[in-house]
């Protein structure tokens, strides 16, 4: 760990080497990730890679990248309150200048104000916590509320999402890649740090979340909202997991965000492909229709993609809590299932269009991941369950 | 079982090359005895038995044909037949309630993806008319009580097509390509069926829904000129019966489904046929000259009305021994379908007249028939 912090804080200095010097460390992190048995931070690194192999970003924006990788890895190892908060905003920090440019000043100032409104309510929740019990390893459950707030608001979870939909409709595939599928995916994860004890307000708040994420998506036209709906509502599943605290929903909890990178991942380079924005002009690219469905069936969970298996485990996690909302749950599969078929039917035929071939290989790439882990999930849990120990110590 | 397994494999191979995953995927099809089980999540086993039902090679049976039939189809339309055929056998084979549902909504995406081709409406429909059923489904699977039993027998309910809830069948049926069609109206009818059997504990319900269908379908079925939807309507009415004998002797349910299925496959394989050769498919306009196909949709349709020797006229006995000792009113019922499915069936046979256009020969259909009767025979003794 301690190479890679030192890494991570001399790369920006490295000059004309940073590229090289940056894939180098990032290779040296995978391979400690893999020699130490540590999963999670494997799923992640790879997944990076492939979105820095798409990336068209400058040189000067790879150390950055890194770093927030790393802080990312950093915030699901931390030992305390503190070393997670700190961790979490140098991630955020990394973030603003990955996503700087002069033409989208507008949606950087407005993300840097969300973000500060979330960091001053997780600050506040922590300092309540540490004057009430004097320790910084655990929450007390009044502060806790503040700082699920504060982490939301950052996440971008329904009803605070609109900075998330901002950033989506205005910055590249590769940065909006990082931001749903890494930055906005691996912090809810925090939460499994600090979440130990059911809590019904944080179970009623993950519900209203997901009607309200599933509602707003029902009348919906563009297509990059009715995603950041789609993934906020899948966040609010795995925020309700957590909150049950059963030992298999906080597993499913685990299972159903890392799932979920994989299909926002995919249904947003399916949609970079087809170059379409309204849901009224959505055609498939020709040539390339099955992924193209599959990224949309992927992302309402249905067979036989990954998504499946992670919300039948999450549903009967939450069931055998017999938990009092259970079949509200199944409302919003409903809901989820509606703005789905209005995904599927707004697709009107197909179009020519000149597609890179590195996207056609990453779609392709996570068709063949989904339909693998969706068929034979064991693969993935069972790599999960190993990981589940950094959670519950 | 091997067969899932296999079937999957061919599925992916059949996005490169589509004939050696039809050859694989039908030698697959001789696997399927074997038992396996493996846990697919924590705490959810998948495992298939090594005692199939009468029901399996009936199913292989119609499987193979449509796999044999899908040599027109591209490449992705193949893999996903195959995709398709995997779901039947593995819904076929499960033995836990999960495992059930996984594999009814593993046939959503292929069957979605296949009538989106010819008519997206239609997909729609279908699609919107499924997750309906599997949410309902899921809700009583994870439940317990009356309430999740009539939960699920409402989610089958809309799986298989039953009044009211029928309006995606006709559309997707007509929409489909043919080995679609023919597994639509054989194996995913008689899956829902087979998932009614094992889990609604509320049969009673389904009784006057049975006996609209079954009434409603062949009627509407008379009044059809074109071929495919006529044989929508009358799987429609076949469904209803298929209820029918649910609710009041069940044990003859998987007969059933089997006689059905194998009826049913014969005619649109037969009508398929025709249509090749003639590219029509308004009934009146057909005039055609076959021994073959005579003879199977002859088989295939005497078969529906429940003729001896053939397998059909034992279920058809069954149902009505049972139906007159429940009330002699609903036998009644039950004899008046027959009325509607007999203009229906001479409606179908009308195509074959003395001075023919065109003469066809098509031997692939006639298998299918052919087991009709031996089938009859064998049960006879």
């Amino acid at each position: 760990m301690d190479v890679l912090m030192l890494t991570a804080f001399l790369l920006p200095f490295l000059g004309k080497f940073r590229k090289i010097a940056t894939t180098f460390a990032f290779f040296l992190a995978l391979f400690l990730a893999i020699n130490n048995n540590y999963f999670i931070a494997v799923f992640f690194f790879t997944l990076s890679l492939a979105i820095l192999w798409l990336s068209d970003w400058t040189d000067a924006k790879y150390p950055l990248f890194f770093l927030a990788m790393f802080d990312l890895i950093g915030l699901l190892n931390s030992s305390n309150l503190f070393e997670l908060f700190i961790y979490f905003e140098l991630a955020i920090y990394a973030s603003y200048f990955l996503i700087a440019d002069p033409n989208n000043f507008k949606t950087l100032f407005r993300y840097f104000v969300v973000n500060s409104i979330g960091s001053a309510f997780m600050l506040f929740s922590i300092a309540l916590s540490f004057f009430n019990t004097g320790s910084l390893t655990s929450i007390s459950n009044g502060p806790l509320i503040f700082f699920v707030i504060g982490l939301l608001i950052k996440l971008g979870i329904a009803p605070f999402q609109d900075w998330l939909v901002e950033i989506y409709k205005t910055v590249s595939l590769s940065s909006s890649l990082f931001f749903a599928s890494v930055l906005t995916s691996v912090s809810p994860l925090a939460l499994l740090l600090v979440i130990k004890q059911p809590s019904l307000p944080l179970q009623l708040f993950a519900l209203l979340s997901m009607f309200i994420a599933n509602l707003m998506a029902l009348r919906e036209d563009s297509l990059k909202r009715i995603l950041a709906l789609f993934g906020a509502s899948n966040l609010a599943y795995g925020l309700l997991a957590i909150s049950t605290a059963s030992e298999a929903s906080r597993f499913a909890a685990l299972f159903i965000m890392l799932s979920h990178v994989i299909a926002i991942s995919f249904a947003l380079t399916a949609l970079a492909i087809s170059q379409s924005t309204k849901l009224n002009n959505l055609k498939a690219p020709a040539g390339l229709e099955l992924p193209f469905y599959a990224a949309f069936f992927a992302l309402s969970g249905l067979p036989p993609f990954h998504l499946f298996p992670a919300k039948l485990l999450l549903f009967s996690a939450v069931f055998t809590e017999s938990h009092p909302f259970s079949y509200l749950l199944l409302i919003n599969l409903a809901l989820g299932a509606f703005t789905s078929i209005r995904i599927l039917s707004g697709i009107q035929g197909s179009i020519k269009l000149k597609i890179p071939k590195k996207f056609r290989i990453l779609l392709f790439g996570f068709l063949i991941l989904s339909l693998l882990l969706g068929l034979f999930p064991l693969l993935f849990t069972k790599a999960l369950q190993s990981q589940m120990q950094l959670f519950s110590n | 079982m091997l067969t899932v397994s296999l079937l999957l494999v061919s599925s992916l191979i059949a996005l490169k090359r589509k004939n050696i995953a039809r050859w694989l995927a039908l030698l697959s099809l001789f696997f399927f005895t074997k038992s396996f089980s493996f846990e697919w999540l924590p705490g959810i086993t998948f495992s298939w038995t090594s005692s199939p039902s009468l029901l399996f090679p009936v199913f292989l049976l119609i499987i193979a044909s449509s796999i044999f039939y899908s040599r027109n189809l591209d490449k992705i339309q193949t893999s996903m037949i195959l995709l398709l055929s995997s779901g039947i056998i593995g819904f076929l084979g499960s033995s836990s309630p999960f495992q059930h549902f996984f594999f009814l909504e593993l046939m959503l995406f292929p069957t979605f993806y296949l009538i989106r081709k010819e008519d997206s409406f239609s997909a729609f429909k279908y699609f919107g008319f499924m997750q309906v059923s599997s949410i309902l489904i899921l809700s009583g699977l994870l439940g317990e009580g009356l309430i999740s039993s009539t939960l699920l027998t409402l989610g089958f309910a809309i799986q298989i097509g039953l009044f009211p809830f029928h309006s995606w069948l006709a559309d997707a049926i007509t929409q489909s390509p043919t080995p679609l069609n023919v597994l639509i109206s054989t194996s995913l009818i008689g899956c829902g069926l087979v998932g009614l059997l094992t889990y609604s504990s509320t049969p009673l319900l389904l009784l006057p829904l049975g006996i609209v269908s079954a009434i409603y379908g062949a009627i509407l079925a008379t009044t059809q000129d074109e071929a495919p939807r006529l044989l929508a309507y009358s799987t429609l009415s076949q469904i209803g019966v298929g209820v029918l004998i649910l609710v009041l002797n069940p044990e003859i349910l998987p007969l059933f489904i089997s006689i059905h299925a194998l009826a049913k496959a014969s005619l649109i394989f037969s009508f398929n046929e025709i249509f090749e050769k003639t590219r029509r498919q308004t009934l009146p306009d057909i005039r055609i000259f076959s021994i073959t196909l005579f003879i199977s949709i002859l088989l295939s349709c005497l078969s529906l009305l429940g003729v001896p020797p053939l397998l059909g006229f034992f279920t058809e006995l069954n149902l009505l021994i049972s139906a007159f000792t429940f009330s002699p009113y609903l036998g009644l019922l039950i004899v008046f379908t027959l009325i509607p499915t007999a203009l229906y069936c001479e409606k179908l046979l009308s195509i074959f007249r003395n001075t023919p256009e065109q003469k066809i020969e098509s031997e692939t259909p006639l298998i299918l028939s052919i087991i009709l009767i031996i089938g009859g025979l064998l049960w006879m003794f």
